[in-house]
């Protein structure tokens, strides 16, 4: 999953856990889950580093 | 008769009105003399041709892309001022051009005007910047402060996007073309934001952004497009076909990252956050939840089990008694027939009856023993003994 993707995953749960009708299993599930992809998230961001890529000029 | 009569400053005041309400918004053209730059910024001098000549003055707060010096042509855009201390009238140079360069000023508005009206600037046909743009294509000088001002501005706001760069002419011949060029591999390329620009400098030195190949260019664009040429005071043409003007290369590069690596960071903290804060409430509610069922449970349970119980020891009890009841009417039962069992035995039974018992020397006679042994026999009634004498014995059938 790309970083966006994660962070829209994220959103998602948030939303799901934030409406609360929700099994506690499920719950416990998609907190995991967003825990585990934010966390990941910021290590992505905090590691991030500029990429430049130079197109060729003809 | 009485003559109309003023002050010179009511004169002057006329006069000030007069010119400058009738000299606004004009545009001359002219040779500098007596070119003077003023310690303070301001700038004085004539404007002249060979038959006239205007006194003028350029505020330092103008903007002005050359160094004029006498003998200059120039086109100026101004308006007449009136300075009643000394009586003067002088032309305010809003701004001003060398000659040639003012050719481009028309070109320039031509353009303009004929492109607005093929509707090129209208909001319709803007593109919106997305909200995460994480491949963002710039064209610019690789030798420019510009490409250093955006690729700074990016790592400091967000690192997590790549750069496009593609190294592009942006001043003098073929500047225009290689623009088109590099719109036209940017678009191909992955990114999905493209930054074109350059810093400031001259009309002249800005003009390729004022060609048409590369409004058409622009106007053609599927992705976003962000023009960033000069300073703030620049405009070309570029900036007004493009979805986004920015003012500075700078400016371009925060247009360029909606959405900063801090902000998403706070973001995601707040997430975590509110989802912790949520979870741990949901997990106290079932907490409390299963204690109260348990709570419950148990003490039902348990009582019922000491009702269970005591049922069954009532029901013990019950039974016990029962079958102690029974038993012990059975035992009465055996005792009271063993006592008449007992009682039959009783040989003084049948004496209350009014029969009587034989006694031979201590023994009771049965019915085993015949009496024609005996001579004296003993016989018990009730209550009286009698002793006797046995005379005869005779069969039983003739009784």
């Amino acid at each position: 999953m790309i970083f966006e993707e994660k962070i829209k995953k994220i959103e998602d749960l948030v939303t799901k856990l934030e409406s609360s009708e929700e099994t506690l299993e499920n719950q416990l599930k998609y907190y995991e889950e967003a825990m585990k992809l934010s966390k990941e998230c910021k290590k992505y961001l905090e590691e991030a580093e500029q990429k430049v890529i130079n197109i060729s000029q003809n | 008769m009485s003559e109309n009569i003023l002050t010179i400053t009511e004169l002057t005041q006329d006069i000030k009105l007069v010119l400058e309400d009738g000299f606004y918004d004009i545009n001359v053209e002219g040779e500098i003399s007596n070119y003077k730059a003023h310690s303070s910024g301001h700038k004085y001098f004539s404007l002249k041709d060979e038959n006239a000549q205007i006194s003028c003055v350029m505020w330092r707060s103008r903007a002005l892309d050359f160094n004029p010096k006498d003998g200059d042509k120039i086109n100026a855009k101004g308006r007449i001022t009136v300075y009643p201390q000394r009586g003067n009238y002088q032309f305010d140079v809003l701004s001003m051009n060398q000659k040639g360069v003012g050719d481009l000023f028309i070109k320039f508005e031509k353009l303009k005007l004929k492109l607005k009206n093929k509707g090129y600037f209208d909001q319709e046909h803007k593109i919106l910047l997305p909200t995460l743009p994480m491949k963002i294509g710039v064209a610019t000088s690789p030798s420019g402060a510009a490409v250093k001002d955006i690729i700074s501005t990016l790592e400091r706001r967000f690192p997590l996007a790549s750069i496009y760069f593609r190294p592009t002419l942006v001043q003098g011949d073929g500047a225009a073309s290689d623009i088109v060029s590099a719109i036209d591999e940017l678009e191909k390329s992955e990114c999905e934001v493209i930054i074109i620009g350059r810093g400031g400098g001259s009309l002249e030195d800005l003009w390729c952004f004022n060609e048409e190949i590369v409004a058409e260019r622009i106007f053609n664009c599927k992705k976003v497009l962000i023009s960033a040429v000069g300073h703030e005071t620049d405009f070309t043409i570029a900036d007004f076909v493009a979805d986004y003007r920015a003012a500075t290369p700078t400016a371009a590069a925060e247009l360029a990252s909606p959405t900063t690596r801090d902000y998403l960071l706070e973001g995601l903290s707040s997430y975590e956050n509110t989802i912790t804060t949520n979870l741990s409430k949901l997990l106290k509610y079932y907490t409390e939840k299963i204690d109260y069922i348990i709570g419950d449970k148990t003490k039902n349970t348990i009582e019922s089990t000491i009702y269970n119980y005591s049922q069954f020891l009532d029901d013990l009890q019950l039974s016990m008694n029962k079958g102690l009841n029974y038993n012990l009417k059975s035992k009465n039962q055996i005792v009271s027939s063993f006592l008449n069992n007992i009682k039959n035995l009783n040989p003084h039974l049948p004496l209350e009856k009014g029969y009587a018992l034989l006694r031979q020397k201590g023994h009771i006679i049965d019915n085993k023993d015949s009496l024609d042994k005996y001579k004296y026999i003993d016989i018990i009634r009730k209550n009286e003994l009698a002793l006797a004498t046995i005379k005869k014995i005779l069969p039983k059938e003739i009784f």
